[in-house]
């Protein structure tokens, strides 16, 4: 499969080179690893060199552009997993937003983080995510690619929590935590499956994503013959709807918001949620068909609608963008799961724009909130006073992210409708279904978009009070306004950039670009239905926003239906965790309830069914009674042995018991003597007159009376001595009737005595001094172990308080 | 608790059962015995002794000395006789085994060489195994005496 | 030729036993002793590991007797892998309880009982011959017996008389199987015993009794490892157990268990069929492991969820290491039942046990001795009573990040590739419920990991917590094995190759 990238590395404009490759994926890790040192050095001002490191990452992307190829690292080798990098369009956009918006993210935290606690967790965290992010983007291996994504959830998890003392912090992240890395081990399995498929598809299993990609058809063939066409869809489409927040995965998201804003307008909107997105893309090629398509357009347009309405529900900015982010997620992913190659466009081309946008919206969430001090809508209004450049930037993105034209988000959004128009114009009846909630999300869009924008104009609440905030803050957003704005302005810019790049990557497997269209960015010249649906969609915002029902009013609606519990996922989130935490503090008494009775007869009872089951599956017969066969000294001594057995069972008292089960050790010592066994019979005879020393000088320290037992336990315990016994009964039984015809014991009777005639003719003695020596070293150890014990629990027993 | 019947029993008694233990020992590898009831049946001469004279009359009269005890919880230091007697025999039968070793046979072989003409005994077999034989006597003997007198002084 | 390299662990084990045993009084010399024993334990499984990476299975006759006659210990990949698991939890936990278990306890048996447990895991882990594995078991299970009731008290005296009381039971029952096992096999060599099994009418043994037999002993290794129903000693065990010890319980004693259902059941059991098929209801296949496939698959689910739901709500740390346990032996165990039940996985299902089973032990044992340190720094591991650890001790709080990552099944830990290899082993299997209780109990895991980090690590630094002052013996032992964690994620491919290398071998 090698081979195969090869060839396609030829047809494509030029390779990469390996070492700029890991270079971009392996410096920021680096650069956390150094953060402790130069955080020493730099203090606050390490915001500045983390910029630099991804500036210096951005430059390294930009140098990518234009290759397209893979590049590989063996990493293990016995399992055919390896550091594999693939550099294309799609891998390119995505690593240029995490680098560029992280130069522009970490440059903004020097003024956002000052004079903040734990920031060289957050500087170390923040590069360690860009770096997992960048991985994420380029990767070419499974599990090179699970390695990332994970390790972008457990950053996005301690960024989450970096007010590590507050609790709805630690609320939020470990709803995130739960959320992605969960969706991820669901990931993992579909991998896991694509793996032992290529097997089939390509010769020998691989986790080479290029390979697979590379043979789509055959993978897709191969992975439907199987069945496993849809699980894997099904698996890959949770592992992205948990990371990209698609309804109803989608309420961590604006919990994670507890985040400072840069991290929330880093990971939680223009990069980190996009890893989903990216799945989404990168696996299009291989496995688009029926169950694809129906799979994640109803999930994109579904959350894009929801997560719209839900954000006129908010109350507060960073939740406002929260949901506005999953819904935009939601038309990519839309995007990508219509067939039609306007889908790939729509996918393509918005994850640029929103990125673009998003990323500023949030920069100015973060200045208004921290120059105001408040993040609730309902407070703030009239900022462009006070924030004039922070308006402007506002204007261009609020009104990108609106899709109004000319600013960017209108040409992505416009290619969505022509999207779903061309779905429903070929497929008919319910397909009409997918413009008309184009459409209608899309007016939610516009209205929460020009809410947010409304934040600055109209009357400045008296008790509003706006600081100045500090350049290095106002740069950053005005860097991304700028972008927005050239977006809207040439769009065709973006498209050449990168856009069109990316589309082909989703849109086709690897060097097959050739016969794409070119996308089409631009205003409309005609009435298309594309052009039609976005007049629609403005008016109709429009009406409702300003004339009727209002916004006001709009948004009191949506609270009233999010107030109904069942209608929230993070209810039944709240309720699962709780849920859980409710049956394990339920479950632990039960499981231990510290009766030594209950655990002996779930063990004694489990042991004996595990037996029987063994004998009955293997339909062992018990031998027929053949009549007593034994001589008339055994016969009484054993009918004595269990008339003590018998009376240890009755016996009144612990003096009675002892003595009584000591008649039954003799009697088995007598047996031995009866059965030819003098060393057995002497050693069984000393031991147990030992044994019932020991026990006599011990016995007045026992409780005399253990209290009443109930009789159905006495029932019940009696059946499980019934099940017990008779399960070593009919053990013994088989055992003896099923002997071996060539057993080793003939062997050391043979051996035992020397053949010099001399010595060794107790052959029990030279079996524990000699043939197993090893197992008499044993046991004298656990003799020995045993005076320990007793040592050590008279010595220690009242240092139970210090451990 | 004692009678004089009964301290008198054991003074005669307590050797015989200590004799017939070393001939256990002794003669475990060709007639029934060996190192391990040996062990068992010198405890139980122990044990009488215990149970007649207690404990401080071993100590003082049998050992003719008192071992300061290295763990203050214990009151008698012939625990520490004891302590020793298992360490040792443990100590004795593994280093029985690693002698194979050096001798470049498998760890724990065992080998028997006879002696002729020995005076009183005519033939004599020494056979390796005693000493790993005598290792399992004092790690039985050493460790029953110490959880005796660690739950007799209870 | 007798190799002495296959019985040098044993034989260091035991001298530092002895060693330790015979120097009575605490002091230098005595600790001295006992961590040279542990290096020098360190260094004898390593050059095991080399030689049988080498030559491939090495057999060691004691006493010079032949096999099947003689005890026969044989050192192939599968012990190798284990013995390096037993060595890597081991020494950092021998050096962590010198400097945690008090002097007293020090003074009156710890290091002779330590190395006594180690020499039982050794053997059991070495040795060819059932009747000795049942002896090394007793070793084992006494000298974890001292341990688990070391510090005195109520509880652990409650704690102990429960691990001992099942314990022996399961002894007795083990003693009953394999004494059935001699009578109707006529041998006790496990080679010897899959020889005659394989072919039951030439050495005319009667393979229906035997499925029973095997059954009983089934259940003895699923109470040593701590697989529901069996699981009751393991909480209050772990609890009552100092730190290190817990460490070395939950990361190597309890592997004891499972070794011995690969070892017994995938090589020697495992041979055996049942002539005119298995006649029980739902039970397909002649094989007996289509007998112990769906057992142990029963066993590994309910290991899981009892283990992963009960955890949730811990707030004891130790208690809820001691459940997890439970679920991550479930984990263990999983793909064992889906390999017994599908032969095509078999394989890969030993090597994701293996992989696993290390991963456990590494991070089990991190987790204990970080617990542990912060036992002796805060003065509880009460969830309720800590909080901001990660302020006052970022150190001890990187160790408990690590350690709950790697159970979760973070990327590059440990971890990560025992979860991977289970997936992959159920998958391939097409075992959908084995695979769904697999996701369930790791969403578990991350719940109950989650919680704990969230209430003791994160939030307001408690009063106990502000005034801690961790070991510096200790954290640097919680360092050294969290950086075994990364390790073996990192440089996983050597890692793979010995967990495969049982598989390969036994074919």
């Amino acid at each position: 499969m090698q081979l195969a990238s090869v060839a396609l590395a030829v047809s494509s404009p030029q390779e990469p080179s390996q070492s700029v490759v890991l270079a971009v994926v392996l410096l920021p890790f680096a650069a956390a690893a150094a953060t402790p040192v130069v955080y020493r050095l730099l203090g606050e001002r390490t915001a500045y060199s983390a910029a630099g490191v991804a500036l210096a990452c951005f430059g390294l992307v930009a140098s990518l552009h234009g290759t397209e190829g893979s590049v590989a690292v063996q990493w293990i080798p016995s399992l055919d997993v390896a550091l594999r990098f693939y550099v294309d369009g799609l891998a390119l956009l995505i690593g240029f937003l995490a680098s560029g918006v992280g130069v522009l993210i970490l440059t903004y935290s020097r003024g956002y983080m000052h004079g903040e606690d734990g920031q060289l967790r957050y500087y170390t965290t923040l590069l360690t995510f860009m770096g997992a992010m960048l991985g994420v983007a380029f990767a070419a291996d499974l599990i090179t690619l699970f390695v990332f994504w994970e390790l972008t959830s457990v950053s996005s998890y301690l960024l989450i929590g970096h007010h590590r003392r507050s609790a709805s912090s630690q609320y939020a992240a470990r709803k995130a935590m739960l959320v992605t890395v969960s969706g991820g081990l669901f990931m993992l399995v579909g991998f896991l499956l694509l793996h032992a498929v290529s097997g089939a598809a390509l010769g020998d299993p691989t986790f080479d994503l290029v390979a697979m990609l590379s043979n789509a058809e055959a993978m897709q063939t191969a992975l439907a013959d199987r069945g496993l066409l849809v699980p894997v869809v099904a698996l890959l489409g949770i592992g992205a709807a948990a990371k990209s927040a698609q309804v109803p995965l989608h309420f961590w998201l604006p919990d994670a918001m507890e985040a400072p804003t840069p991290v929330s307008a880093f990971l939680h909107s223009a990069t980190m949620v996009k890893a989903g997105v990216y799945l989404v893309g990168r696996f299009r090629p291989m496995l688009l068909g029926d169950a694809w398509t129906t799979l994640f357009v109803a999930l994109g347009l579904l959350t894009m609608t929801v997560a719209a309405i839900l954000a006129v529900g908010a109350s507060d900015i960073k939740e406002l963008l929260a949901y506005s982010t999953a819904s935009h997620l939601g038309l990519i992913v839309a995007g990508f799961g219509i067939a039609e190659k306007v889908g790939a466009e729509t996918g393509a081309f918005h994850i640029l724009n929103h990125a673009a946008f998003k990323a500023a919206l949030f920069l100015v969430a973060g200045i208004v909130a921290h120059e105001a001090g408040t993040r609730a809508i309902d407070e703030l209004g009239g900022l462009r006073h006070d924030l004039p450049i922070t308006a402007a930037v506002t204007t261009v993105a609020a009104l990108g992210m609106a899709g109004v034209p000319p600013f960017n988000g209108f040409y992505s959004k416009e290619l969505l409708f022509e999207a779903t128009y061309e779905v429903a114009a070929h497929d008919g009846g319910l397909a009409w279904l997918l413009p008309a909630v184009a459409v209608f999300g899309s007016v939610f869009t516009f209205l929460y978009s020009v809410r947010f924008l409304m934040l600055f104009f109209g009357d400045r609440p008296d008790e509003l009070e706006v600081h100045t905030p500090p350049r290095v803050m106002i740069v950053p957003a005005a860097v991304l306004g700028l972008v927005v704005a050239v977006l809207s302005v040439v769009p065709t810019v973006g498209v050449d950039v990168i856009a069109q790049s990316a589309f082909e990557s989703t849109a086709s497997t690897p060097g097959e670009a050739a016969d794409l269209p070119h996308i089409h960015a631009g205003l409309p010249t005609e009435a298309s239905p594309a052009a039609l649906m976005s007049a629609a969609t403005i008016g109709l915002g429009a009406v409702a926003y300003f004339c009727y029902p209002g916004y006001g009013r709009l948004r009191d609606w949506v609270r009233a239906a999010v107030s109904v519990d069942p209608l929230r996922p993070n209810w039944w989130y709240n309720r699962s965790v709780e849920g859980a935490t409710a049956i394990s503090s339920r479950a632990a008494p039960f499981v231990q309830n510290g009766l030594l009775r209950t655990y002996a007869t779930w063990a004694l009872a489990a042991t004996s069914a595990l037996a029987l089951g063994g004998y009955a599956a293997a339909g062992a017969t018990l031998p027929g009674f053949s009549g007593v066969e034994l001589a008339p000294a055994t016969v009484i001594v054993l009918l004595v042995a269990a008339g003590g057995a018998v009376a240890v069972a009755r016996s009144p008292s612990h003096v009675v018991g002892v003595l009584t089960l000591s008649i039954l050790g003799f009697m088995i010592a007598i047996f031995y003597i009866l059965a030819n066994a003098p060393d057995l019979a002497l050693t069984q005879l000393v031991v147990e007159t030992l044994v019932l020393v020991i026990f006599l000088l011990v016995l007045d320290r026992l409780p005399a009376f253990y209290g009443e037992v109930a009789t159905t336990r006495l029932l019940r315990d009696g059946a499980l001595s019934l099940v017990v016994g008779a399960t070593v009964t009919v053990t013994v039984l088989l055992a003896t009737a099923n002997r071996s015809p060539d057993p080793i014991y003939d062997y050391f009777v043979e051996q035992a005595p020397l053949p010099t005639g001399g010595g060794g003719h107790n052959v029990v003695n030279v079996i524990l001094v000699d043939f197993r020596a090893f197992d008499t070293l044993g046991e004298i150890s656990v003799v020995g172990l045993a005076a320990l014990s007793i040592v050590t629990l008279v010595a220690m027993r009242d240092r139970g308080e210090s451990r | 608790m004692s009678t004089v019947i009964a301290r008198t029993v054991v003074r005669t008694v307590v050797p015989l059962i200590l004799v017939t233990a070393i001939a256990l020992l002794l003669q475990g590898h060709n007639l029934p015995g060996g190192g391990f009831i040996a062990g068992v049946l010198t405890a139980t001469a122990f044990v009488l002794i215990y149970v007649i004279y207690g404990q401080d009359y071993l100590e003082e009269a049998v050992f003719h000395r008192t071992p300061v005890p290295s763990l203050e919880m214990f009151r008698h230091g012939i625990l520490e006789y004891y302590r020793s007697a298992f360490g040792l025999g443990l100590a004795l039968a593994a280093a029985s085994g690693v002698a194979a070793i050096g001798f470049g046979e498998p760890f724990l072989t065992q080998t028997v060489r006879f002696l002729h003409h020995v005076p009183l005994y005519g033939e004599m077999e020494l056979a390796s195994a005693l000493v790993f034989d005598l290792g399992v006597y004092f790690t039985v003997v050493g460790a029953l005496l110490t959880i005796l007198a660690v739950v007799g002084s209870e | 030729m007798a190799r002495t390299v296959v019985v040098a662990p044993m034989l260091v084990a035991l001298g530092a036993a002895i060693a330790t045993l015979l120097t009575r009084r605490f002091d230098r010399a005595k600790v001295g002793l006992s961590l040279a024993g542990g290096i020098a334990y360190v260094v004898a499984v390593a050059a095991l590991f080399a030689e049988v990476g080498t030559e491939g299975i090495l057999t060691y006759q004691l006493s010079g007797w032949g096999a099947p006659f003689g005890i026969t210990l044989v050192a192939d990949a599968l012990s190798a892998f284990m013995l390096a698991l037993a060595a890597i939890v081991s020494l950092p936990a021998l050096v962590f309880a010198v400097r945690y278990v008090g002097e007293q306890g020090q003074q009156v048996s710890f290091h002779p009982v330590f190395h006594f447990m180690m020499v039982g895991v050794t053997g059991a882990f070495l040795t060819g011959d059932v009747f000795n594995l049942f002896v090394w078991f007793e070793v084992m299970l006494m000298s974890s017996y001292v341990l688990v009731v070391f510090y005195g008290g109520g509880p652990h005296t409650r704690a102990g008389i429960r691990y001992v009381f099942l314990n022996l039971a399961g002894s007795a029952f083990m003693l009953v199987a394999i004494g059935g096992l001699y009578a109707t096999v006529g041998t006790l060599n496990m080679a010897d015993i899959a020889r005659r099994l394989g072919d039951p009418v030439t050495y005319g043994v009667d393979p229906a009794p035997v499925l029973g037999l095997a059954a009983i002993l089934l259940a003895v290794f699923a109470l040593k490892a701590g697989l529901v129903p069996f699981q009751f000693w393991v909480p209050g065990a772990y609890r009552a157990a100092p730190a290190p010890v817990s460490a070395v319980l939950a990361g190597v004693v309890k592997k004891v268990g499972v070794y011995a259902i690969v070892r017994l059941y995938f090589t020697v059991f495992g041979v055996g069929t049942v002539p005119g098929g298995l006649g029980l209801p739902g039970l397909d296949g002649a094989s007996f492991l289509n007998f112990f496939g769906p057992v142990l698959f029963v066993m590994a689910v309910a290991s899981i969820g009892v283990g992963g739901v009960v955890a949730v709500a811990r707030d004891d740390v130790d208690e809820l290491l001691a459940y997890s346990s439970i679920s991550q032996v479930g984990f263990i165990v999983l793909p064992l039942a889906v390999g017994a039940t599908v032969p095509a996985v078999r394989d890969l299902a030993i090597a994701a046990t293996l992989v696993y089973s290390l991963n456990h032990a590494v991070a089990k044992g991190l987790l204990f001795l970080t617990s542990g340190a912060i036992y002796e720094a805060v003065g509880s591991i009460d969830l309720r009573d800590l909080g901001g650890i990660v302020e006052e001790s970022p150190t001890l709080a990187g160790g408990f990040f690590v350690g709950g990552l790697a159970l979760v099944g973070i990327p590059p830990l440990s971890g990560f590739f025992g979860k991977m290899l289970v997936f992959d082993a159920t998958a391939r299997a097409g075992a959908d419920l084995a695979l769904g209780a697999a996701l369930v109990g790791a969403v578990l895991t991350i719940a109950y990991f989650s919680r704990a980090w969230n209430r003791g690590f994160w939030g307001e630094p408690s009063e106990a917590v502000a005034e801690a002052r961790p070991s510096g013996v200790q954290l640097s032992v919680v360092i050294t094995l969290g950086l075994v964690v990364v390790a073996i994620g990192v440089g996983f491919d050597p890692v793979f190759e010995a967990a495969s290398r049982p598989s390969n071998s036994r074919r």
